[in-house]
């Protein structure tokens, strides 16, 4: 028993419990457990600890830390995943006894996943903190928080992604019907078969899609269709009045008829833009709560979904978005290599802040999720406590860790800014944003 | 419309066996997936598996190397789908952890009780860390976000942890078979 670890062995475990082991570092680690049963042996009890920490996290270590605000909400023991996947085990045996086959055939396939994504099924089965590459068959995919963005594909390839709160149900039978209930989907769509058009149903309207790219939005008071590719029938479902939306076009389908319902062309992504809460109500949907004072209204954080735990409980982050998609009309903005990203902000306490861009690509696919923390030292407020800060686009760096994401999506450059998100994390700062700008200093 | 031949539920002695071998399951799958969101699915799908072959078990057999190996045959399909994960841990590398992991398999019960020993040796700010980084969605980067140091730094503050928690466990256990 003299045997002693190495410490590139200790190491390249350690990276690999931590998800930073590069694909070179694992095949490393591969290379020295092919050859060496000692290691191997090591492997497996550094493996079972991991496991066992992973298990009974809070009940083994669990000593309360006020370095974690909202430890409360999210300090269930692990062993409860024992009941979690008993329950689901059964829940699946039920839906075998209960359901028709075809429901239980996986339908789409997640290639991306950021934030809270869950699935439920339609025998009541549940799948909370979906990971990209899971399998999923009929039913419902739910997308909570502001920076949530899942994308999926169907098996002939068709695409749709979704970003920021979203419900979307799906089904196929020989045509595929989804339910848009909230929240904005892209799609890239392959084209369908003869007869079987792919249909969409929102709140408001429905579509008929036989191959394109688009996007769409339900409000609750609106459906929002902007057409890149292809052409898409577009029916307000307050009159039946159906319009065919053709490609670089856009339109709006409210409850309102008296509102001339009508395809127009879809103005040029903006490189330089700002909005000022102090002159003007944001849409009902972006996040944060806003306020008229004295000096202006202003747009003030409040809590959502960052991540949703294996276990059910949340991480709840404080953030304030911008989503230009939800103005009427709608907006895009595009990131160039020299964008800067502007706000005017307070907190009642210094702590470091979070900036999330959520992006599409120029044709409306997922393009990516791109953060930058700043710290709090380097906000410098003014003595009414108000500070601005820049931050240029060169500073946000992927998300996603993962090698193969990174390499998809190494940039927001190019991309379409479809959410700018700020947040405390989970520190509620009362973070207060007066003003928000895009710019570009070289187009001047 | 059901199933024509729809299967039996299993008996409350295999449910039994199911969720006491959830632990040790989830350790061998984590060995052979290596990341936790893949081995909490694959948890899943095994235990679905274990479900439906409930009525295949031998009684007279041991369960856990049974159902090792059932979940050993779920990590390789689970690998397969995700092709990258393929290229360093192979299918033969995979298969000659799983053997030597059921062989060893009566180990792993007095490693879980040593390690919950063992924690209690490590210090309050130790202990502390180990429940941040482990809890549901602990991230190292956002740890070290938060306490103001590196993912770099944070990562070897583990390293060191992880390294006293497996000397530790040694020890516990050389005693308990010495006694």
């Amino acid at each position: 028993m003299n045997w002693r670890p190495s410490d590139e062995l200790g190491r390249l475990l350690n990276g690999l419990a931590d998800g930073v082991l590069g694909d070179e570092e694992e095949a490393r680690l591969a290379q020295i457990l092919r050859g060496d049963a000692a290691a191997r042996r090591h492997y497996r009890q550094f493996m079972t600890l991991h496991a066992g920490l992973m298990w009974d996290y809070a009940a083994a270590a669990g000593a309360p830390s006020e370095e974690q605000p909202d430890r409360s909400s999210t300090a269930q023991p692990r062993r409860f995943r024992v009941a979690a996947a008993i329950l689901a085990a059964a829940a699946v045996v039920a839906t075998l006894f209960a359901t028709r086959d075809r429901s239980t055939h996986e339908l789409v396939t997640l290639d991306s996943v950021t934030g809270a994504v869950s699935w439920s099924g339609n025998a009541g089965e549940l799948r909370a903190g979906l990971q990209a590459e899971a399998s999923l068959h009929e039913g419902s995919l739910t997308l909570e928080g502001d920076g949530a963005t899942a994308q999926m594909h169907f098996r002939d390839g068709t695409i749709i992604g979704l970003s920021g709160e979203a419900e979307l149900a799906f089904a196929d039978n020989g045509q595929k019907r989804l339910v848009l209930k909230r929240g904005t989907i892209s799609a890239h769509v392959k084209p369908q078969p003869s007869g079987s058009p792919m249909r969409i149903r929102t709140p408001t309207a429905e579509i008929e899609v036989v191959g394109t790219v688009f996007n769409l939005a339900a409000r609750p008071a609106d459906t929002w269709l902007k057409v890149d590719e292809g052409a898409v029938r577009f029916k307000r479902l307050s009159d039946g009045h159906v319009i065919d939306v053709p490609a670089q076009s856009t339109a709006l389908a409210s409850l309102n008829t008296a509102q001339h319902l009508s395809a127009v062309t879809t103005p040029r992504p903006l490189h330089e833009w700002s909005y000022d809460f102090a002159s003007s109500i944001p849409p009902e949907r972006w996040r944060g709560v806003w306020h008229s004072s004295p000096e202006g209204g202003r747009m003030l954080a409040t809590a959502y979904v960052a991540r949703r735990n294996p276990d059910g409980t949340t991480i709840t982050h404080f953030g304030v978005s911008i989503r230009t998609a939800e103005l009427n009309p709608p907006v895009a903005l595009t990131a160039r290599e020299d964008s800067i990203i502007h706000y005017r902000l307070k907190q009642d306490s210094p702590a470091p802040l979070q900036l999330m861009l959520l992006t599409s690509d120029g044709k409306g696919g997922y393009g990516g999720n791109f953060e930058c923390t700043l710290p709090a030292d380097r906000l410098h407020p003014d003595s009414s406590g108000w500070c601005t800060v820049e931050i240029p686009l060169s500073q946000f760096a992927p998300a996603d860790p993962r090698p193969s994401s990174i390499r998809k999506h190494p940039t927001p450059v190019g991309n379409i800014l479809t959410s700018v998100l700020i947040s405390s994390y989970r520190q509620d700062t009362r973070l207060t944003v007066s003003s928000f700008q895009l710019l570009a200093p070289s187009s001047r | 419309m059901p199933p024509s031949s729809s299967p039996l539920p299993p008996s409350a002695e295999f449910i039994t066996l199911v969720t006491r071998a959830q632990r040790t399951l989830h350790a061998f799958i984590v060995s052979m997936v290596r990341h936790a969101a893949d081995a909490d699915d694959v948890l899943q799908e095994t235990n679905i598996v274990l479900w439906r072959k409930s009525a295949e078990f031998d009684t007279a057999r041991e369960f856990l190397p049974w159902a090792m190996r059932v979940a050993q045959l779920q990590s390789l399909a689970h690998l397969k789908r995700r092709q990258r994960a393929r290229v360093s841990f192979d299918d033969e590398l995979l298969a000659l952890v799983a053997k030597e992991a059921i062989a060893e398999v009566a180990e792993a019960d007095a490693r879980r009780v040593a390690l919950a020993g063992c924690l209690q040796k490590l210090d309050t700010e130790q202990r502390a860390l180990v429940a941040q980084r482990y809890e549901p969605g602990g991230s190292v980067n956002e740890i070290a976000v938060a306490r103001g140091t590196t993912p770099k730094a944070l990562s070897e503050m583990l390293r060191r942890i992880r390294h006293a928690l497996l000397l530790c466990i040694e020890r516990s256990m050389a005693q308990e078979a010495r006694s």
